[in-house]
């Protein structure tokens, strides 16, 4: 990113001249802590986003449709979108976006976002916002036959016990749970992850997530035993990505709990619907 | 020719047994004898049972937690396609890095450490695939048959097809 500044920010010495600036281009890297998450900046004293050109690309490219007139602030972050990975695609004095698209991506992978401000003339800073916490995630343990595995609470909405909970079957010989008026796909976890269960299907749980773009799942599991925080431990370190898995943890008595990935559940039964 | 790769390949870090001999930790699966090269075994433990991993093949027993780090664990037996083992507490887990992964490997028990020739090592003879994908060789111990394994054969192919 301090590459792009540099390349693409910060202008040639006579234009710089030009615009009444010092001849020596200024590129400031800060860090600071906001709550729970920490902001690195990066700040530049360059020409800021060309925001016709970039807009012009991305109508050429039919990222825009020519009917829309985005505000400023949307052409600006126009840079992180896919396509505008190019050098050749903007010019080299005020264009930016050598595979922002990739920083963009990478950061929202570890749970954070990016944010970019521009004064024509001026200069540009961008923000990016990590979670300061990577590794240890608030989850909800509970039981899939006899083994353990976590949810994170962040896509948690309730848990409610199956005795209580209104099933309605549907052709496909699958179930659909309703919940105040909605009806959510239901993921038995024994099932899917192929464990015997001797559980009495009326004590077992619910419980109800909230997948990506706020489409809801309904996981049932054996038991609930407990809210708590863990440590993420990868499992692609010495084995492979499993499906549905999105991690391994390591719980008090010393065992192994898997994470569910509530996000690739859903996904790959997608998927098999559609096959 | 896969024998004849594993002998290059060892050569380089055989260093302790000396040029031309190889030093083994034999394992036993019922009555028959394997063995990897000593240098590959990181540590031996008893079995203390592992969380089973959804949608993997049925030779992946799970995972277990070798001192902060997850390690997944392949039931050997399984993996020669004949069915899983029933662990108790006297089978063995066999940890052994692959290439920059950590691995254990499930056996009945190991039986001990021999020195062999590198000559001695014969390749698998043609016939039955499963033999042919996971051993690297065969060699004589003391009038037994000891089946060398391919660690990279052995833990590849888990996941479930489809």
């Amino acid at each position: 990113m301090i590459r792009n500044s540099a390349d693409h920010g910060i202008e040639t010495p006579d234009k710089r001249l030009g615009r009444g600036k010092q001849e020596t281009g200024t590129i400031r890297l800060s860090a600071e802590q906001a709550g729970g998450n920490i902001l690195i900046i990066v700040e530049d004293d360059g020409g800021g986003i060309n925001r016709e050109k970039v807009l012009q690309l991305a109508r050429d490219k039919g990222v825009v449709a020519p009917d829309v007139n985005p505000t400023d602030e949307q052409i600006d972050q126009l840079i992180f979108a896919p396509g505008f990975s190019t050098a050749e695609a903007l010019s080299d004095i005020s264009g930016r976006g050598v595979g922002m698209d990739v920083v963009l991506s990478n950061i929202k992978k570890i749970g954070g976002s990016v944010h970019v401000r521009s004064w024509t003339g001026k200069g540009c800073r961008m923000t990016l916002r990590l979670p300061l916490t990577l590794a240890v995630l608030d989850v909800m343990l509970v039981k899939v036959g006899e083994s353990p595995y976590v949810v994170p609470l962040s896509s948690i909405v309730e848990t409610i016990q199956c005795s209580r909970a209104s099933f309605e079957r549907v052709p496909s010989g699958g179930q659909v749970l309703q919940v105040r008026g909605e009806y959510v796909q239901v993921i038995d976890l024994a099932r899917r992850f192929e464990m015997q269960t001797e559980t009495d299907p009326e004590n077992r749980f619910v419980v109800l997530c909230e997948a990506e773009g706020s489409a809801k799942v309904a996981l049932i599991v054996d038991d609930i035993i407990g809210q708590q925080q863990v440590v993420i431990k990868s499992l692609e370190e010495n084995f492979e990505r499993v499906d549905g898995i999105a991690g391994g943890t390591i719980l008090g008595d010393g065992n192994v709990a898997l994470i569910v990935d509530v996000q690739g559940l859903k996904t790959t039964i997608v998927h098999k619907n559609a096959a | 020719m896969e024998a004849l790769g594993l002998r290059d390949d060892m050569g380089e870090k055989a260093g302790v047994a000396g040029q031309n001999s190889l030093q083994l930790i034999a394992f036993s699966i019922g009555e028959q004898t394997y063995g990897v090269e000593i240098t590959t075994v990181r540590e031996i433990r008893a079995w203390n049972g592992a969380t089973p991993l959804p949608n993997t093949r049925e030779f992946v027993r799970g995972v277990i937690n070798l001192r902060g780090t997850i390690v997944p664990i392949f039931d050997l037996r399984a993996r020669f396609g004949d069915g899983q083992t029933s662990p108790t507490k006297n089978h063995v887990v066999v940890v052994m890095s692959v290439g920059d992964k950590w691995v254990g490997i499930l056996v009945d028990a190991v039986s001990d450490i021999l020195t062999v020739s590198r000559d001695d090592i014969h390749n698998v003879p043609e016939g039955n695939s499963i033999d042919t994908e996971l051993l690297n060789g065969i060699v004589t111990h003391e009038s037994r048959m000891v089946g060398l394994i391919d660690l990279h054969a052995v833990v590849s192919g888990a996941k479930m097809d489809g």
